[in-house]
């Protein structure tokens, strides 16, 4: 049995009434909706409540998933609209965020960071939302261009710009970011 | 893009975030539980005016029979607009206070 299977299966559980059951979902994909409210939303707190309002709006309209496409893109799509209304009420603060991550790229304060993967995390959350989160969308969960357009609601010319320049921009990241790590490693 | 530059990229699928809050479930869980119920309320409002409804209905049918015997036809119009009027208010109440519900 396939994740999407078992996901229907209780799906139609909490349509019969066991609204109990929908802790399963918050279990199994609380941290993947974090990751990628996390992309839009800089604030931990913010990204927190936009996974939550998701869930609860999830829930609310259950009955209207028709299961054309799977629970966890249904749930994404929820997601992502949640935090873009977030962004929007917060918008003066995340640009003011924004200006102060483009500072610390460039910014001889940057963590040393040892470890690539925490590199890669750090050089997500550098970059453009937008950007982030079609990398996120194309390399954690495999979406195809088709769909990320989908879950987005952007065009296909749109997403796949998005995701080469994003992939341009990450690859400097990391790279600056590692230079810079080998030329502090080197001057202790 | 070169090898390193695709290793770079394969990473992206290793930077999962971890949401750690203790109580995020438990907080999560309270919310659906309030949806729930009020989910099952406004069905239950459609219950009980259905059955007015229903009474409402029989006290007219019982009224119209009643006159085509002896009660004045001014008495019977006045009681059938009545029964009208007091099922249109309670049903705009209901759908009323389902939508307040909605919206909390």
């Amino acid at each position: 049995m396939n994740d999407d299977t078992i996901d229907l299966e209780h799906v139609n559980k909490i349509r019969d009434g066991d609204s109990a059951g929908f802790r399963f979902f918050i279990t199994k994909y609380k941290d993947l909706l974090f990751t990628y409210a996390s992309t839009t939303l800089v604030d931990r707190q913010l990204a927190e409540e936009a996974v939550q309002d998701a869930f609860v709006n999830a829930f609310r309209y259950l009955k209207s998933f028709r299961g054309s496409s799977s629970f966890k893109t249904w749930l994404i799509r929820i997601l992502i609209n949640e935090a873009n209304k977030k962004r929007k009420q917060v918008e003066r603060n995340i640009v003011l965020k924004e200006k102060f991550n483009e500072d610390m790229a460039i910014n001889e304060e940057a963590p040393v960071l040892s470890d690539e993967i925490e590199t890669v995390k750090y050089a997500l959350g550098l970059m453009d939302s937008d950007k982030s989160l079609a990398l996120r969308l194309f390399y954690l969960d495999e979406y195809s261009i088709k769909e990320i357009a989908q879950l987005t609601g952007w065009t296909i010319a749109k997403t796949k710009v998005s995701l080469h320049r994003a992939k341009k921009d990450i690859i400097a990241i990391v790279s600056e970011l590692q230079s810079k790590t080998q030329s502090d490693g080197s001057k202790r | 893009m070169d090898q390193k530059d695709r290793e770079i990229l394969s990473l992206i699928r290793h930077t999962k975030l971890k949401l750690d809050s203790e109580d995020f479930e438990q907080r999560c869980m309270h919310l659906i539980d309030k949806e729930a119920q009020l989910d099952r309320r406004p069905s239950i409002y459609y219950k009980i005016s259905g059955w007015c409804y229903l009474a409402g209905l029989a006290v007219c049918v019982a009224i119209i029979l009643l006159s085509l015997t002896e009660k004045p036809d001014e008495l019977m119009r006045q009681t059938v607009l009545q029964s009208f009027v007091i099922g249109a208010a309670c049903y705009l109440v209901i759908h009323v206070k389902t939508h307040l519900h909605h919206l909390r």
